[in-house]
């Protein structure tokens, strides 16, 4: 126990806490206009700390967008204008909070802990659409529907991807899932890690599925009418979404926190885990171009179904045949 | 529990400092073009309201009737330890006939001329 | 199947390569001797023919009366597009390019007057030298 707080504690305040949420999200947003430009054979963001490699840009972009003028609308409730943007960061950073990261540190444990996170998980676009209500702008409203037709679109892949890793480890316990796993997830079954990896892809609209906020069609989407801070709260919701994804993914196919076994660098592999998740996310911005909505539909009700019930059938004829 | 309520205070906490500490240095220079509805550069008209294009709302009653399905299935995997019988009996037939459903069905469900 | 791999397969190969852009100004681009740039006009040579002004697509050049009584033309900058219609309309060959290409202004005056387009009142920075 460093610095003598209890684990948990520790885990809300540093790792997956609020430091691994504010850290991920100023990495994250560097790391993919790095990559991005990379690969488009272009530079990125190199002005701000140039022997840095512009890493301090999102910090410079923050400073600039805290001192912008905050303009709520007057066609709309002001309160609620202001306030939903933060419910959806902390909406979007509650499935963080049964995910474990190392023996010892997790914020909630509940012995259906990670059930319970893919069950936040899929509260999260009510949230959103909330937010597009209250902006009143025709934009966000085109965009909430294109996010609730997505989420019709990869909720029941990810349900049966998750039911897959469920069966073979019998358990849904944070720390049980990974003790289990005396061969990786993403070995034991491919066709599962797969089936999540595109839902996950789907849910924090990723290219090819970057439909709710295509900017040639609608502006921005659900997060049109947002300026100043409320645009770093309501925009960076959407990586701590995806941050929220990788650790789910990292302790349910990855191994978690193994081959370690203590705190320290337990923690330290599920960071490089999530890291090696999140590059090839970040890289789909440079690879596909975007979907139309009844192209991901199709996508989503045909192939990819396709594929989490072959994930399941393989899942219960390993259980049956004994393996793990 | 003292670690969650103490997460999700903090972060509501530090979120809406950041939030009044931009209100607090940003200038205040509020205009009538800033505070009316963003509408691509022109001026705003009419009502925000518009008819919901229900092309695809049958894909919305099909995951509707799925996710239940899938959620089900999922509580019935962890109640019984991930091995039995009954779950491999549950698994095949529900997911049977969920995607025998989607397979008859899926053409008609992107015709939108029978939707809209 | 296979097309995805292979896309990432690209993807990953140029991440690893040279980038393209050039970092100006600390990295230039080298043009060559002769590029088609800043339009000087000499004041010797030039006959007042309004042939530049009448060819001229973007309608940038206008004539002005200088001192001697004669008219010489002026380049707006904020239309021209370096196009050279006028230098190859021109029949005494006054108007000329240089090969000043870092055509900036710090006002929303763009306008060049004739006095300000004589030949030695641009110095062209040739080659890929940096300007910082």
């Amino acid at each position: 126990m460093i610095v003598g707080l209890p684990s948990d504690v520790l885990a809300a305040l540093i790792f997956p806490g609020i430091a691994g949420i504010l850290g991920f999200l100023v990495v994250a947003i560097w790391a993919e206009r790095k990559l991005v430009a990379r690969v488009q054979w272009r530079y990125g963001p190199l002005y701000v700390s140039k022997p840095l490699g512009g890493f301090l840009q999102p910090i410079a972009d923050l400073i600039k967008l805290v001192f912008s003028e905050l303009v709520l609308p007057r066609h709309t409730n002001r309160l609620l204008f202001a306030l939903t943007p933060l419910l959806l960061f902390v909406a979007e950073a509650v499935p963080v909070v049964f995910i474990a990261v190392a023996p010892g540190l997790v914020i909630f444990h509940h012995s259906y802990g990670l059930a319970l996170a893919v069950v936040t998980w899929l509260l999260i676009p009510v949230f959103l659409v909330g937010m597009a209500w209250a902006e009143a702008d025709k934009f966000t409203y085109i965009g909430a529907v294109r996010e609730i037709l997505l989420t019709a679109a990869y909720e029941v892949p990810l349900l049966l991807s998750v039911l897959a890793m469920f069966i073979l480890y019998g358990t849904a316990d944070p720390y049980a899932v990974v003790e289990r796993q005396s061969l990786w997830g993403i070995l034991l079954n491919p066709l599962a890690f797969l089936a999540f990896y595109i839902s996950l892809a789907m849910s924090t609209t990723r290219f090819p599925f970057e439909i709710p906020e295509a900017e040639p069609e609608v502006v921005l989407g659900p997060y049109t009418e947002y300026g100043s801070t409320l645009f770093i709260l309501s925009f960076g919701a959407n990586y701590v979404k995806m941050y929220a994804g990788v650790l789910l993914g990292a302790v349910l196919f990855l191994g978690g926190w193994s081959p370690f076994g203590d705190l320290l660098l337990g923690a330290l592999a599920v960071v490089a885990k999530t890291a090696l998740l999140t590059v090839p996310l970040l890289l789909l911005r440079a690879i596909y171009p975007r979907y139309r909505i009844d192209q991901a539909l199709r996508l989503g009700w045909s192939k990819l179904l396709a594929l989490a019930v072959a994930a399941v059938a393989l899942s219960a004829a390993l259980k049956a045949a004994g393996v793990a | 529990m003292t670690a969650l309520l103490l997460f999700l205070a903090l972060l509501f906490a530090a979120l809406a400092a950041l939030v009044y500490v931009g209100y607090r240095l940003a200038p205040k220079k509020p205009s009538e073009v800033k505070e009316r509805r963003f509408e691509a550069g022109n001026p705003p008209y009419g009502e925000v309201k518009r008819r919901l294009v229900a092309q695809y709302v049958g894909y919305i009653y099909l995951v509707t009737a799925a996710e239940a399905v899938a959620g089900l299935l999922i509580v019935y995997a962890l109640l019984s330890g991930g091995a039995s019988p009954g779950l491999f009996a549950a698994l095949a037939l529900s997911l049977a006939v969920v995607a025998a459903f989607v397979a008859a069905y899926l053409r008609v469900l992107g015709d939108i001329k029978r939707w809209s | 199947m296979i097309v995805h791999v292979k896309l990432f397969a690209v993807a990953l190969k140029n991440l690893f390569e040279k980038p393209w852009t050039v970092r100006w100004p600390e990295e230039r681009r080298d043009y060559g001797p002769a590029p088609r740039g800043f339009i000087v006009n000499d004041k010797s040579k030039c006959i007042s023919c309004q042939l530049c002004e009448a060819v001229c697509p973007a309608k940038a050049i206008k004539f002005h009366l200088e001192e001697d009584g004669k008219r010489y033309p002026g380049i707006d900058w904020g239309r021209c597009i370096l196009c050279g219609y006028c230098v190859d309309a021109c029949p005494t060959g006054s108007l000329r390019h240089t090969a000043h290409l870092e055509i900036t202004w710090d006002s929303l005056d763009t306008y060049k007057k004739p006095k300000e387009m004589t030949p030695g009142s641009v110095a062209a920075e040739v080659g890929d030298k940096s300007l910082v």
